[in-house]
This record gives structure tokens, C-alpha cells and sequence, in this order.
């Protein structure tokens, strides 16, 4: 039993963190320390990217706190400040896995030769008698910048095929083609430094308070900082964020265009835009048609107060002081999610938010700009600016366009014509391939598609017959059920690579202790299975995830993701930098696009905002129509269904049900349901309640609340033991091929 | 016993009367208000209860959030539970 004194000790060393967050970086390092040492990381979880200290003593992981220096400011949410015993929990991966006699088998523990042998044989057999498209690699928001860099480095330029995507496609491919498409380039041009000079929030689609709680702090801050201070939440679902709104808007599931479209048309009906700026900084298009600014006013008479009310159910009243709120209560900042980006019109609800901010010049200034949040803590870093999805080159490039291809060849120094022409499958063609037979073996790393995927009955056809060869760290992940061989992986600070979060912020995460049991770094297990297979060792010529840093921070140099300044050496110092960071001197950007912070927009140029992602440098307002979602209620399935995160479990709980302090809070799935149609419907809390859809049926415990609106059902999707992605169409966005989770149509009955 | 240090955010005019009701919480130990809204609170719990020590936190009167700042199993390693096997950890989550 540890002595009286050193319990003491801890608690006023935990009081002593406490008090240095509220004095601010400055206070960083002056506390005595109750570990060995203190090893700077990444929260594992959501895409806030938290920065993390871990404490460790002898050779175990002790202790976490907040990174006082790193954007969090030293704060943490509990399931982040829960993650050490995560990597003991029993659930570990500890031994590589087989099934010797195929599907049936039961997977038997060999040793790492024979299990990286075992699956690259298959794969080499695959290459050998099918080509390079029968084989692909499912990847994550969750793996480290440098093994998804590999990754995609092998695949496209070793393996010759184009067959890389992975989760990010059902998270924000969305928000990346929203991006692209209005300002001709990925990311956000804010930071989380916006939130602080913000006065106004239009949070849409996102619940924010659960789904990134820390960042719902900082907003939170900045409310009770002063009654100028408005928020906007506009969400189906009365949920926790809605608690600190002035206004928040509840219309039909599916109908947020119109919404958008109608404060967009206030803001013109009114003069309340901003014609100097739109006229300078944007242009007009319909699909690929230039219009003019007549033609959008023109448009926008389709969504009048009166027109919008009869699609959303929001009042005429309603959407005005909405449009006011967004203008008269500027600087505004948007923030959005899910809710958004998992639709079949995402890529246009995407695109109409970026329409009230250019439309209103409410862009690139100080507490005005739109934030994407992103779901996963290195999407954006480890994915996106890699370029590691079915269409993507690193560093913003195409698959499809020559220059690009002929670019990344040179830098990977591949003979011409190596990087196949056509884009590779994007996620729902890559599983209905390997159902139809066309893809034969897959490498899946850091994540659980048998959990995650949409319509999952469906989806995990091709799990069954294909060669699933994965990483995973958790037994318990439903993938390991297909699996054909089983890596097991180094968890989170048991190695070092980079993450980059919703803000461009890179930070490294340091390894603070061996990994446990046989586990490898699952940078070595991609590089050693590659040279397996057959890929040139010239191609892959790393020592460790440090040499890969430093191709790719070279490479960067090459784009307008240029993070050349960022040095290993320099990220262990700091607590993360903002990219563009081209030199070693600077200290990284915060405004996008603006003279005088963006190193990439000329000193000379003459205008302070240059949009060089376009070739016109003019940013686009998209004339979108509203449409609806693809499966809306109807008389035969009369309910709406949506699906999301509750703020203790992250994603399909492989970590976070390990904690018994989480999984006690929500021990398993539920339905919501209004009282109103629990009345009707003789539904008292706890009774079982069936949701049953086109697609299957399953019973939750019903929670009679107000949160869903009338003709609303919501429960997460944590739990492995009702997955409800069964009940979820396929359909997705035609252009960013992202699932529409949020919504589809259910019968709801007591059981 | 582990550690779980945080702010517990209040509003000033109730920061006091919320500092004494937090102490008064078995589990709970305050170093203060600091800044007229924060009151510095350190939980001491078993892993497994620290969720509904916290639980009860927001539900004090005057509470408005709660900022984690720090997790240590140190206590909890030297007792002899957990890290080494993850059992104790384990025992209440089993979800197969």
C-alpha cells in the first residue's frame, strides 16, 4: 500500500496542474512531478487533437494530464484523461493471429514470420494471377501521418494500384470535397483561435459537446464571456450543445439546405451581404456554369421565409432572426460535423455554408470563417494532406489529372507512367468488390469496418470471402471476426508518428513506453509485409517513422501544404505547429488565404485575400438546390432514424469500453424517443422498442425524452452488440461518396 | 485509489457556497477558488467509480462544468491493482 504522504503528494501535484491551466502556459514544467518523466502526445480520440502529457514511471504509463502549451490548454475530457488504462486492458492484441485452414478456422497464434509470410503470399498470389486491382488497403483517421503516408507510397507506387481508401471517406470526404470545390483547395482556412474572437457560433449538424467536448468548452468560455456573445445550433436533436444556444432551429431531418438557402436569401433580400467583398473575392457557378449574382438573387427566390418553413417546419420568423443573428452579431464562426458531411447531399451542404460566409464577406478575418470539425484525431493530417483515399496524390494532388500523377512520380522517383490513371474504389465500391470477387485480399489498418461500414449486412459479404489481412490492437473489434491474419499493433504511445487535427495542427506523439507483448509498430508491419509482397525496398527506405517525416516534410515543400519548417526536432519541441510552415523560422499560419499571415499569398500581392487554390483566385458561391435526403419517411416506415456519438464511448468503444468509468456511464445502446410519439406509441422508459427498416430490424431500451423532435429516433452507434449500421441504406453522396448515416426511414414499435 | 484532478467551473457568486458543498462530497478534496469561478477539486476514487464521483460533481448546485486536467493509476499500480494484467480494470467491461 503506497504511503499516506505520497497519495498526498499526488493529489496536490493533480491541484497543482489543476491551477497551473488557469495561469496559462507560462506555468508549464513548474510542477513537481509524480512521474519519472513526462512524455508529450496526442489524445487518441476525437479530431480536437488535445495535447497530452504521459506521465511515466519505470517502464508503465502512469499518469496523463493536459498539454498546457498545445491549443487544449492543459484541459482534457474524461475519456481523454481515462486513456492509460486503455493500454493494459486485458482486450490487447498482444500475439499475430492466423487462420491456417481459411474462413472457418479459428485463428491461432504463429509466430511474426509465418503471420506476415502467411498474408503476403496471398497477396503476391493475388497480384500474380489478377493484377494490381484485386488488391487494396482500407486505412483510418486513426493511424499515424507516417504509416498512412507508407501506406499509400506502396500501394500506388509499388504496388501500382490505386485501391487505397479507408474511413475518412464515411467521416469528412464531405467536408474535403466542400473545400475543394468552393475554394479549390482541402482544409480550413480558420484555427481554433477564431472560437476566441468569434461573436457568433452557427454550430449545424454537430453535437458538438459530446463529439468534442473540450472544443465545447472554449465555446462555452467564450459565451459566458459576454451576453454579445450568440449561438446559433441548428439540429434535429435538442442535444446538450443546444443548452448554452440563443437560438436553436430543430427542422425536418434532411432539410438543412433549404435552411441555408433561405438564410441566404434574407441576407440578400435584406442588403445584409457583403457586395464589395463578393464581387472582388467570388464568382457565381451552377454546376460548371459561371453565373452572375442576378442569377443567384433569382435562385434564392425559391427559398423565401414562407417557402422554407413549408420544408423545414421552421418558422418564416425563425429563419430571419437566424440570417440576422449570422450577420449583426459578427465576427461569425460555423461549425459543423456529421450531420453535415454523412449525406447524400453532403458536398452541397458543405458548399452552403461556405456560401454565407463568402456572401456575407464574414471570411479570413479574425473570429469569422468556416471550421469543418473533423471526427478523427489524424484525418486530416494522416489522410487527406497525404493523400491516402482512392482519388488522392499527397499534398492536394489527383489521381486523374497527368500533371499530378507525373509530379508524385518524380518526387517518389517511379519510372513515368508508374501511378495508374483512373482513381481506385472509394469505400463502398471497394467492399461491393470484394462481395461481387473483384477484389480478393485487403489490408485493413486502425479501424473496424465490420462495425462502421453503412448497410452491414451487405458490406460484410465481401469480408467473408476475400483475405482480410489487419492491424488492430483490440480483440474484441468486430473486423478480427473476418480477419485471415491478425497484426497486432503498438497502441497510441507505445511508438511515435504525427497527428494532425482539425485545424492543420501537426503535433508528434512521442513514444512513451515499449509496446506491449509481441506488438509492433505498425509502420514496421506495413514496410516489412510491403517488401514481402515485392515492393523495392528502394521505395520504402526507412529506418523509422523520423526518416519517413522527413520525405514527406520535404515533399510538402512541392504543394501549398508546405510544412517544410516542421523538423522532427522541432515538433518534439513544440506542442504542435499550424501548417503552411515552410521555414524553420516561421511560426506557423492561423489565416489562410490572407496577406501578411499566409506565407504562400505574396507580400506584394496586390489584395489582402488571395484564393490561390482557384485558377482565378475568386472563391465559388454555388447555386444549390435543396434536396432531399434519399430515404425519407413514408407511410409504410414512418419514422426518421439517426445515428451518433454519446460523449463517453469513441466510435465502435475497442478502447473506450475497456475503461469500466466509460463503459459504466453507457453500458450499451438506446432509442430515443419523443414523448409525444411514446405516448402514442405506449412507450414507457426502458421498454423494448424494435426499429425496423428496409434493411433489418433490432430492439434497444427505449429513453422517453424531448432531445428528438416529433418523428425523430436517435441511438449511437458505439455498441458492438446492436450494430446498428444493419439498419442504414449505402446511398451516399454521388460526388464525395460519403454514406448518408444520418438518416433513413424506420417502423418503431414496443416489442 | 486513483487521482483525477479538475476545475470545477461555477459562477462566482456561487463559487464559495460551491466550494463547500464539493468538499463536503466524500472522495473530494478543493485547493480554492481561483479566478472567482474555478474551484480547484481533486477526486480520489477507484477507477471504476470515478465516473459516478464525477456524475455527482455536476450535479451540485452551482456546478456548471467540469474541466478534467489530470489522471494518475499510480496509486492504484502500487496497490496492485490492474496495470500489470489489466484485470481489475477489465473485470466490469467485458462487452463479449
Amino acid at each position: 500500500m503506497m504511503s499516506l504522504s505520497r497519495r498526498e503528494f499526488l493529489k496536490v501535484t493533480a491541484a497543482g496542474i489543476a491551477v497551473s491551466v488557469l495561469a496559462g502556459p507560462a506555468m508549464a514544467g513548474q510542477q513537481s512531478d509524480e512521474a519519472d518523466k513526462w512524455v508529450k502526445g496526442v489524445c487518441r480520440y476525437c479530431g480536437t487533437g488535445c495535447g497530452v502529457l504521459v506521465g511515466v514511471k519505470g517502464d508503465k504509463a502512469v499518469a496523463i494530464k493536459g498539454d498546457p502549451n498545445n491549443h487544449n490548454q492543459g484541459l482534457l475530457c474524461l475519456k481523454g484523461a481515462m486513456l492509460i488504462p486503455v493500454i493494459y486492458a486485458e482486450d490487447r492484441l498482444l500475439k499475430p493471429m492466423i487462420r491456417k485452414g481459411g474462413k472457418g478456422d479459428k485463428l491461432t497464434e504463429v509466430s511474426w514470420d509465418e503471420a506476415l509470410n502467411f498474408a503476403a503470399d496471398r497477396f503476391k498470389k493475388v497480384l500474380a494471377e489478377n493484377g494490381p486491382k484485386a488488391i487494396a488497403y482500407y486505412g483510418s483517421g486513426q493511424a499515424l501521418t507516417e504509416e498512412s503516408y507508407v501506406a499509400n507510397k506502396m500501394w500506388k507506387g509499388g504496388f501500382k494500384s490505386n485501391n487505397v481508401d479507408g474511413n475518412p471517406r464515411l467521416c469528412m470526404a464531405s467536408a474535403v470535397a466542400g473545400y475543394i470545390s468552393t475554394f479549390g483547395k482541402d482544409e480550413p482556412m480558420g484555427t481554433y483561435d477564431d472560437i476566441d474572437a468569434a461573436t457568433c457560433f452557427f454550430i449545424i449538424g454537430s453535437n458538438t459537446s459530446e463529439a468534442h467536448p473540450v472544443l465545447f468548452q472554449r465555446i462555452a468560455k467564450r459565451k459566458e464571456s459576454s451576453p454579445n456573445v450568440k449561438v446559433i445550433v441548428a439540429d434535429p436533436r435538442r442535444t446538450n450543445t443546444s443548452r448554452i444556444a440563443d437560438l436553436h432551429i430543430s427542422f425536418k431531418p434532411g432539410t438543412d439546405l433549404a435552411l441555408m438557402n433561405g438564410m441566404a436569401h434574407v441576407i440578400v433580400r435584406d442588403e445584409m451581404d457583403d457586395a464589395r467583398f463578393h464581387g472582388k473575392y467570388c464568382n457565381f457557378m451552377k454546376g460548371a456554369d459561371a453565373v452572375t449574382f442576378e442569377d443567384y438573387k433569382k435562385f434564392l427566390e425559391d427559398y423565401t421565409p414562407e417557402k422554407v418553413e413549408a420544408i423545414t417546419g421552421v418558422s418564416a420568423a425563425t429563419v430571419v432572426k437566424a440570417a440576422k443573428m449570422f450577420v449583426e452579431s459578427a465576427p461569425t464562426i460555423s461549425l459543423w460535423c456529421m450531420g453535415i458531411n454523412q449525406r447524400v447531399q453532403g458536398v452541397f451542404a458543405n458548399n452552403l455554408i461556405h456560401n454565407l460566409h463568402l456572401l456575407t464577406g464574414l471570411i479570413c478575418k479574425p473570429g469569422s470563417t468556416p471550421l469543418s470539425l473533423t471526427g478523427q484525431p489524424n484525418a486530416c493530417g494522416g489522410v487527406r494532406d497525404v493523400g491516402a483515399l482512392a482519388h488522392l496524390l499527397p499534398g492536394g494532388r489527383l489521381v486523374e489529372n497527368e500533371g499530378h500523377r507525373k509530379e508524385i512520380e518524380e518526387l517518389w522517383k517511379l519510372p513515368p507512367g508508374t501511378i495508374a490513371p483512373a482513381n481506385g474504389r472509394h469505400t463502398i465500391a471497394l467492399y461491393e468488390g470484394m462481395a461481387s470477387g473483384d477484389v480478393k485480399a485487403v489490408f485493413i489498418h486502425c479501424t473496424n469496418p465490420a462495425h462502421t461500414l453503412p448497410n452491414l449486412n451487405k458490406m460484410t459479404k465481401g469480408l467473408q470471402t476475400a483475405f482480410v489481412a489487419m492491424t488492430e490492437c483490440f480483440k474484441s473489434a468486430e473486423t478480427v471476426k473476418y480477419a485471415d491474419v491478425v497484426f497486432p499493433a503498438a497502441f497510441w504511445c507505445e511508438t511515435e508518428g504525427v497527428y494532425g487535427c482539425t485545424e492543420r495542427r501537426y503535433a508528434l506523439i512521442e513514444q512513451a513506453i515499449k509496446p506491449s507483448g509481441e506488438a509492433r509498430p505498425a509502420l514496421d508491419i506495413l514496410m516489412e509485409f510491403g517488401k514481402r509482397v515485392g515492393v523495392d525496398p528502394k521505395l520504402i527506405p526507412f529506418a523509422n517513422a523520423a526518416d519517413v517525416w522527413e520525405e514527406w516534410r520535404l515533399m510538402s515543400a512541392k504543394s501549398v501544404y508546405n510544412f517544410a519548417g516542421m523538423t522532427r526536432a522541432r515538433l518534439k519541441k513544440e506542442s504542435g505547429l499550424k501548417w503552411p510552415c515552410p521555414t524553420e523560422s516561421h511560426p506557423g499560419t492561423n489565416r489562410r488565404y490572407v496577406k501578411g499571415y499566409d506565407p504562400l499569398v505574396p507580400d506584394n500581392h496586390p489584395d489582402p485575400i488571395f484564393f490561390y487554390g482557384k485558377p482565378n483566385a475568386k472563391a465559388t458561391i454555388f447555386l444549390r438546390p435543396y434536396v432531399g435526403p434519399f430515404e425519407p419517411a413514408d407511410a409504410d416506415y414512418p419514422f426518421v432514424l439517426t445515428t451518433g456519438r454519446v460523449i463517453d464511448h469513441w466510435h465502435t468503444a475497442t478502447m473506450t469500453g475497456t475503461v469500466p468509468e466509460l463503459q459504466k456511464a453507457y453500458p450499451g445502446a438506446y432509442v430515443e424517443v419523443n414523448p409525444e410519439d411514446a405516448n402514442k406509441l405506449k412507450i414507457a422508459n426502458g421498454d423494448m422498442v424494435m426499429l425496423e427498416t428496409r434493411r433489418d430490424k433490432m430492439a434497444f431500451p427505449a429513453r422517453v425524452t424531448d432531445t428528438c423532435m416529433p418523428g425523430l429516433v436517435f441511438t449511437p452507434f458505439f455498441d458492438p452488440k446492436l450494430l446498428v449500421n444493419k439498419l442504414f441504406h449505402d446511398a451516399a453522396d454521388p460526388v464525395s461518396r460519403e454514406p448518408e448515416y444520418k438518416i433513413c426511414a424506420t417502423k418503431v414499435y414496443k416489442v | 485509489m486513483a487521482i483525477l484532478g479538475f476545475l470545477t467551473h461555477t459562477l462566482p457568486s456561487q463559487a464559495q457556497a460551491t466550494e463547500k458543498a464539493l468538499a463536503a462530497v466524500p472522495g473530494l478534496t478543493t485547493y480554492g477558488v481561483h479566478k472567482d469561478t474555478y474551484v480547484v477539486t481533486v477526486a480520489e476514487a477507484p477507477s471504476e467509480e470515478m465516473e459516478a464521483l464525477i456524475d455527482r460533481v455536476k450535479t451540485i448546485e452551482g456546478v456548471l462544468a467540469v474541466y478534467v486536467t489530470s489522471f494518475t493509476r499510480e496509486d492504484e499500480e502500487e496497490d496492485g491493482r490492474a496495470v500489470s494484467s489489466g484485470a481489475a480494470l477489465i473485470s466490469k467491461s467485458k462487452r463479449k
